[in-house]
């Protein structure tokens, strides 16, 4: 009896589309692949015989979609990589998603030998192959007389819930399933019954209880069988807990990305904000130590014997010019940052470049550093907003400063070249005499969180690469420097805005 | 030989450098006010007495720069600077160069005026040292050479004796070389006439 030594089943579990999602070692071996080799290829377009395919895509659709009245086995040669042809007895179920969408199906295979072709409809066979369908399915599959009874359960109940078949005979369904769930269950289906002809399908993700005693999230589905007028059900239970610990994983992830993302935008916010406030503060302080200075002054007059009254007077007016001096700060301060976040304005980007280096002497890093400006007179002007180039080219210049922190200070030296790069862009270039930068960084060093430095936070290329970007320009290193790193930005020119002067 | 007092400003803006001096000249100190380090060392030299006020951050030559020319040139005159940055590392650097005082702005007024009359007081004492050192050598330069070596003898703690011993003259005549020192040299006591020499 050749058919109780049967080959291994095949097991294959597709997508809706039919491409292979997991395919059982032994098939792949038996159809002469590699088990990676089949991975997400379409199993209709590889592994059936032309011959065949339009069929077989045909019963594919319509387990998918539900059917019921399909036939439990269909025979189908397949294709092995050699070409040869091997004759299998297949069975399909649809896959379903939390939802009720068919995601795919699930489909074992028994490979028929040769001789046995000829039996293929005998009684036996069909028995062991359905046996072999169900132990081989990986979901736990049990079903229950109309009193809730179990009646039969498959091998892989065992490993998912941890019940040997035989245990599980004659027990009631709800020392697995939860009471509540059953009778909502059993509810729904009675409600279908009496008002629809179709066979009822309930899908829902409940936790079953293992035989341990702990919770396993499984997705259940149930059908009713009516055999002889008597009712019985089926429960199909699928191990979703993978699923699920990924799921959390995702949601976790998902959290983790909009976090960081969060603090990128804070930080951007803040490394503006202290970039002004650090500015604004120095501002600030020159008109507010005079005032000070004044003030105690004239209370050190107001103390002497003698009151000078025209120096007290004179010094009460300077004050006066003092504090007037702080409020204009402080509404062009207001000024740029309403410009900053609205305007482009027309810009000599030499003079963007002088007011930029000022800015970067104030630090302490960069003040030893010889600057050299090799500025392309008759440049056009270009519409930018002012405040982000500046903010770029700072960044530009601190990093050229920090890129030198090891060398002599007599070698330090940073140049800044300016250029018409085309018809339609100027190119604006920072240079360092550090010691340049790896080529294998050169792709990830625009990047977020990228950073060669010890304490840097590798934010400022990223902001500065999509500043640039947003003003149509490009930003990138120049691989053929080789004195240091030199870094560029271009920024278009406004067509009808060049001067006169410039070209023909 | 009494030099005026002066306190120098070096600062490049013109209004906290003119709030500065009107500050310290309404305490009734004489300032200066240069608004470059260029313009400060033109006018300043060794015989310079007073205070130096420096602000940290000046275009071309900065203030810590300025400090260090300063110090090349032997200036010897007490430093304080003003920053309008909390930069910690150039306050060391300045400290570790000899500044009196680091003020960062706004500062509080009286703490900056008393530490301007310290400084101040700083340079008079070292001034007044400079002084005695300068007239007791000016005494010593008086004395004749017998006379050089008697008083080397009298501060190693020799009696007449010995001297006139290790001299070969007579007791007496030491006698008369030893009033002599004591007397160009301005000294009530050896006590007195040791602590001029240790000095020099």
């Amino acid at each position: 009896m050749n058919y109780l030594d049967l080959p291994k089943p095949a097991t294959l579990i597709l997508d809706a589309g039919g491409n292979i999602e997991h395919i059982s070692s032994s098939t792949c071996e038996l159809l002469g692949y590699q088990p990676a080799e089949l991975q997400s290829l379409n199993w209709i377009d590889i592994c059936v015989p032309p011959l065949f395919q339009i069929k077989t895509k045909r019963i594919f659709d319509a387990v998918l979609s539900g059917k019921k009245d399909l036939p439990d086995q269909i025979i189908f040669p397949v294709l092995s990589k050699s070409g040869d042809q091997h004759l299998f007895s297949w069975h399909s179920e649809p896959r379903f998603d939390a939802s009720g969408r068919a995601i795919g199906s699930i489909t074992t295979g028994i490979a028929i030998p040769e001789d046995a072709v000829k039996q293929e409809n005998s009684y036996l066979q069909t028995a062991a192959r359905n046996q072999a369908v169900l132990d081989n399915a990986i979901e736990a599959i049990i079903s229950t007389n109309n009193r809730g009874i179990i009646t039969h359960a498959n091998k892989t109940t065992e490993s998912i819930l941890g019940y040997k078949p035989n245990e599980l005979l004659g027990k009631r369904i709800t020392c697995l399933i939860p009471m509540n769930i059953i009778s909502d269950c059993a509810r729904e289906i009675r409600f279908h019954m009496q008002s629809t002809d179709t066979n009822t399908v309930i899908n829902r993700e409940v936790e079953a209880r293992h035989k341990d005693g702990r919770k396993i999230p499984v997705e259940l589905t149930v059908t009713e069988i009516t055999i002889g007028g008597t009712f019985s059900f089926t429960g199909i239970m699928r191990d979703i807990s993978e699923r699920k610990l990924s799921e959390a994983r995702l949601k976790k992830s998902k959290e983790e990305v909009q976090q960081a993302r969060d603090r990128l935008t804070q930080m951007d916010r803040l490394h503006l904000a202290s970039e002004m406030s650090a500015g604004l503060a120095h501002e600030l302080n020159q008109p507010l130590s005079a005032i000070s200075m004044y003030a105690q002054g004239c209370h050190n007059l107001l103390n002497n014997s003698e009151l000078d009254r025209h120096k007290l007077s004179n010094t009460l007016l300077r004050i006066d010019t003092q504090a007037q001096r702080a409020g204009e700060i402080i509404r062009n301060i207001r000024a740029l940052m309403e410009r900053q976040e609205l305007h482009h304005q027309l810009t000599d980007i030499n003079t963007l470049i002088r007011s930029t280096i000022e800015l970067a002497e104030e630090d302490y890093e960069c003040r030893a550093i010889d600057f050299e400006c090799i500025f392309s007179h008759s440049l056009p002007q270009v519409e930018i907003v002012y405040g982000q180039i500046q903010q770029v080219l700072l960044n530009l210049i601190r990093n050229a400063c920090d890129a030198m922190i090891a060398i002599p200070v007599e070698e330090k030296s940073i140049s800044i070249i300016s250029e018409q790069y085309s018809d339609s862009f100027i190119k604006v270039s920072v240079r360092d005499r550090g010691s340049g930068i790896d080529i294998q960084h050169r792709d990830k060093i625009f990047q977020n969180f990228f950073s060669t430095k010890n304490s840097g936070m590798g934010m400022g290329l990223a902001i500065s690469y999509s500043i640039i970007t947003s003003h149509g320009g490009v930003m990138d290193i120049n691989p053929e420097y080789s004195d240091g790193a030199e870094f560029f930005f271009t920024l278009p020119i406004m067509t009808n805005l060049r001067k006169p002067s410039h070209g023909e | 030989m009494e030099s005026k007092n002066i306190v120098y400003i070096v600062d490049d803006d013109p209004d906290v450098l003119d709030a500065t001096c009107m500050l310290l000249e309404s305490t009734g100190l004489e300032t200066q006010r240069f608004n470059s380090a260029m313009s400060f060392l033109n006018s300043i030299n060794q015989n310079s007495q007073g205070c130096i006020v420096l602000d940290v951050r000046m275009p071309n030559m900065s203030g810590l720069k300025l400090q260090s020319e300063i110090m090349r040139r032997e200036i010897c005159l007490p430093i304080i600077f003003i920053t309008g940055h909390g930069d910690v590392p150039m306050a060391v650097e300045a400290m570790k160069n000899g500044a009196l005082e680091f003020f960062q702005k706004p500062f509080r007024d009286q703490e900056f005026i008393d530490c301007v009359y310290g400084a101040l007081d700083i340079n008079q004492q070292s001034l007044n040292n400079l002084n005695r050192v300068h007239s007791i050598q000016r005494r010593l330069a008086t004395l004749t050479k017998r006379e050089q070596q008697i008083m080397q003898y009298m501060t190693e703690g020799h009696i007449t004796k010995v001297i006139a011993d290790k001299l070969a003259i007579s007791p007496r005549t030491v006698e008369t070389h030893r009033a002599r020192v004591m007397e160009k040299m301005q000294a009530k006591t050896l006590a007195q006439l040791i602590h001029m020499v240790m000095e020099t």
